[in-house]
């Protein structure tokens, strides 16, 4: 089943051409990576799903239906949830708190019940905060319920990143760079735990990032973009004999050195 | 009946510092018009009475009304703005509100104010609503209303990610805070029996953001204990006024330099 269809969406940030015609499919519980050389786009494309930004045309549907002009929240009450690749917590909010919040749209109290803390307020409040030790339990996160995110390590950031945005079952999943700053032995049981997502919440995930490892263990089909176009789509296998993509990663590495 | 008077004025103005709190400590917007709404609801309290005869009560009803009207007037176009502009234009609406209660003479007597408002909240009243009041805001720091409030101070971006509704909440918010100023506001006038419109200008909006930041963004009680001890030395020490400002103004420094979660912030930061 299709879940989410770009139909030649494209993005400039004032005279850069930051996604160019871009169309992809991504269909129900299946894992594939974006990836391309740096500044390829491959944020921006995050960023028109989850509606941070707005395409200058071209269209976005979501289980079928348009989403091009709707806004973050409403995105996210249809199952769209998403990392950051720069993480992006609330610091004055405690651990717990902060996957509690990413709930904010399924919550069925109303201001008035929170003004005068009604049963409703508690009993809903009691099953979220059940919800959400599981979902830190999910992630090894229960010890540091009551800390502050700002003073945790940064592997711990990024779980709980991924627990905000699990919570509110998405149904489908954009990771930003999951990997970028993680050791090893980290990155392993990343990879584990994004496997087990997808099978265990019948998850639908998106992932872009650098590490050619984790791409080409655990995602299906790869789409490669390069100055904002789309220049490849297909299994790892396909994609590591592709000419146009070893240049675009030669010219790339060719720069740097 | 001097300490009595004292308590008065300071729970006044201690509920003009709780109606700003989930506004400015919670949510992070800065409005220097908090003091217009309290006029309002000062206004249309002595207004009502002496004008048009109403009961104090119903003045009070009708002045949270018209400061919730206000709320979604200044609020509906503004909170859509970026943070600065916001803090700038609710400040124009502070001046155009003073600016208004001069000119309308006829009905708010201009430069001269309003005198002879009967004495409708004494003590039992004004302690009544202020403990009512934090009741209430209290109430609301302990569900999702605040874990909302403060995912928009810190990231409103990565807030709209994951599904706040950020210009509704803030809508709210807003509204929330017109609305207890106002009330506030009332009691003020039914308190006082005179009101003029250099009352409350922005200053005076100011300085209740200043009480909740040294108070401490994140601790309702922390804030709540500042603005009583600030405005009992106020009242106490009036010939030593100038010397208050002097003190609160050095505690803002202390706190930023020293106590980043405020004086009886418990919040421990990064
Ligand atoms: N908000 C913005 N304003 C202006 N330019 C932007 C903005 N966001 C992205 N760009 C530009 O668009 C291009 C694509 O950026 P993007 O962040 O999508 O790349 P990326 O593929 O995620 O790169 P990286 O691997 O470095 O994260 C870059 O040239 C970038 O400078
Ligand atoms: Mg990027």
């Amino acid at each position: 089943m299709e879940l989410l269809k770009l139909e030649s969406v494209s993005k400039n940030f004032g005279g850069v051409q930051a996604v160019h015609a871009v169309s992809l499919v991504q269909h129900e519980n299946e894992i594939t990576a974006i990836i391309g050389p740096n500044g390829a786009g491959k944020t921006t494309v995050f960023n028109l799903i989850s509606g941070i930004y707005q395409q200058d045309s071209g269209r976005i549907f979501f289980r079928g239906m348009d989403i091009s002009g709707l806004a973050p929240h409403k995105r996210s009450a249809l199952g769209i949830a998403r990392t950051f690749q720069n993480i992006r917590l609330f610091n004055n909010l405690t651990v717990l708190d902060n996957v509690k919040v990413s709930y904010a749209n399924r919550i069925s109290y109303h201001f008035f019940d929170e003004v005068l803390r009604s049963g409703k307020v508690k009993k809903e409040e009691r099953e979220l905060e059940e919800r959400a030790l599981e979902y830190l339990k999910l992630l090894h996160l229960a010890p540091y319920a009551s800390s502050f995110p700002g003073s945790l390590p940064y592997g711990i950031q990024r779980r709980l990143e991924l627990a905000r945005a699990l919570l509110p079952e998405p149904h489908l999943l954009l990771l930003d760079e999951p990997a970028a700053g993680l050791n090893p032995s980290e990155i392993r049981d990343l990879m584990d735990t994004i496997l087990h997502l997808q099978q265990s919440k019948k998850l639908s995930i998106i992932i872009v990032e650098h590490h050619m490892e984790l791409v080409m263990n655990i995602c299906s089909r790869i789409h490669v973009l390069d100055f904002g176009k789309k220049i490849a789509e297909g299994t790892p296998k396909e994609i590591m004999e592709d000419e146009k993509v070893l240049q675009a990663y030669l010219g790339d590495v060719g720069e740097v050195c | 009946m001097f300490y009595s008077k004292v308590l008065e004025t300071t729970l006044i103005f201690s509920i003009f510092v709780l109606s700003v709190y989930p506004l400015s400590g919670l949510t992070g917007l800065f409005s220097l018009g908090q003091g217009a709404f309290i006029a309002i609801g000062a206004y249309t309290a002595a207004i009502g009475t002496l004008q048009y005869k109403l009961p104090p009560a119903i003045s009070m009803v009708l002045a949270i009304g018209i400061g919730i009207l206000g709320g979604v007037i200044v609020g509906v176009p503004t909170l859509k703005l970026r943070r600065d502009y916001f803090l700038l234009i609710t400040f124009g609406f502070s001046e155009m509100v003073r600016a208004l209660l001069l000119w309308m003479a006829q009905l708010t007597g201009g430069a001269m104010g309003i005198a002879g408002i009967p004495y409708a909240a004494g003590l039992p009243l004004i302690a009544v609503s202020a403990a009512f009041i934090f009741f209430l805001v209290a109430n609301i720091t302990k569900s999702g209303f605040r874990r909302n409030c403060i995912a928009i101070r810190d990231d409103e971006l990565a807030a709209q990610a994951i599904g706040i509704n950020v210009y509704w909440h803030k809508i709210k918010v807003f509204i929330l805070s017109a609305s207890i100023s106002a009330y506030g506001g009332a009691l003020y006038a039914f308190n006082m029996m005179f009101i003029e419109p250099n009352l409350f200008d922005w200053l005076e909006s100011a300085k209740l953001i200043i009480i909740i930041f040294v108070g401490g963004m994140n601790s309702l009680l922390g804030v709540f204990l500042m603005s009583v001890i600030y405005y009992t030395f106020g009242e106490v020490f009036r010939f030593a006024s100038i010397w208050r400002d002097l003190i609160l103004g050095v505690l803002v420094i202390v706190v930023l330099i020293f106590r980043p979660q405020g004086l009886f912030g418990t919040m421990k930061k990064k």
